[in-house]
């Protein structure tokens, strides 16, 4: 059983690769041939100087958010789905397991524990939110998360959470979000993720925050459940 | 700096100094992107790069010890 599903995660995990290099090389010539339009004549041959003549049309102000949420924004899509699958397949590993004792950590880490866990969760969503005129970003802001559940696992217990309908409705919601953003913006305007620049700002912002919990959820799951897998082999 | 860390990531016989080395260089990496005005990148090397990569992969080292161990 558990060999059909590596496998069937291989092939799924080749196919969204194929279509990552398929999407990047149609956005390229879309560039390209976006670029040698009249009004970016004056442009630079630099990647610098081609992001900011487009940046005012993107709805955010840091050029890093603008390519990864805006012009390519369906690499960060698929990005995402990898992402999710990769966790839901290891929690798929490991069901029907008995979850794991909370392990004996001394009162000190766990006060520690307890006092990390909420500064990581503000620096966090500080991060996601400061990304769209500043660095930062949903994948740094997830991350600092992700190490607030990490924390929080010495003292309570997150991998019945995770494994609980909220866990999981959790983890699929910036996917789902993205999907229907996405979905919603194909019915506005034709075209499936095609930002329109006042509104712009206001869905990326929504998505960011929806990736966040999504990515903190899956790093935070991939380190808690090797272990289990660890054991039933 | 970063070459040499490299290397000894890489070459090392001890899987305990691989993953170490590799840590540190991520960290190195990090003061680099800053070097490279890539404050982005330089946050998120730091923050998967080296934080979450760098536990994951002293956990599977553990769990490697523990399974030597069994048999």
């Amino acid at each position: 059983m558990k060999w059909i599903l590596a496998g069937l995660l291989l092939v799924m995990g080749l196919f969204l690769t194929l279509s990552f290099i398929d999407s990047g090389l149609l956005n390229a010539n879309e560039a390209v041939s976006n670029i040698q339009g009249p009004e970016l004549s004056v442009a630079d041959n630099n990647a610098y100087y081609k992001i900011q003549n487009k940046i005012k049309e993107s709805g955010v102000k840091n050029p890093i958010t603008a390519v990864l949420l805006n012009f390519r924004a369906y690499d960060t899509l698929l990005e995402i789905g990898v992402l999710v699958l990769a966790l839901f397949a290891m929690l798929g590993l490991n069901a029907g397991e008995a979850a794991l004792k909370v392990s004996n950590t001394s009162q000190i880490q766990k006060t520690q524990s307890a006092i990390l866990v909420f500064f990581s969760i503000l620096v966090g969503f500080y991060l996601t939110w400061v990304g769209s005129y500043s660095p930062g970003g949903a994948f740094p802001g997830g991350a600092a998360i992700a190490g607030a559940l990490i924390a929080y696992s010495f003292i309570g217990d997150v991998r019945s959470f995770f494994n609980s309908r909220l866990g999981k409705l959790l983890t699929i919601s910036g996917l789902a979000v993205f999907i229907a953003v996405a979905v919603l913006l194909m019915l506005q305007n034709g075209y499936l993720l095609q930002f329109i620049t006042e509104t712009a700002s206001n869905y990326i912002l929504i998505i960011e925050l929806f990736l966040t919990v999504t990515i903190a959820m899956v790093l935070a799951g991939l380190f808690l459940f090797i272990a289990k897998s660890d054991i039933s082999s | 700096m970063i070459l040499l860390l490299t290397v000894d990531c890489l070459f090392a016989k001890d899987l305990k100094r691989a993953i170490t080395s590799f840590i540190i260089f991520g960290l190195f990496m990090t003061l680099a992107y800053v070097r490279l005005n890539a404050p982005d990148v330089a946050l998120t090397e730091a923050a998967v790069g080296s934080g979450v990569t760098g536990a994951l992969l002293i956990k599977v080292y553990t769990i490697l010890k523990r399974q030597g161990q069994k048999q």
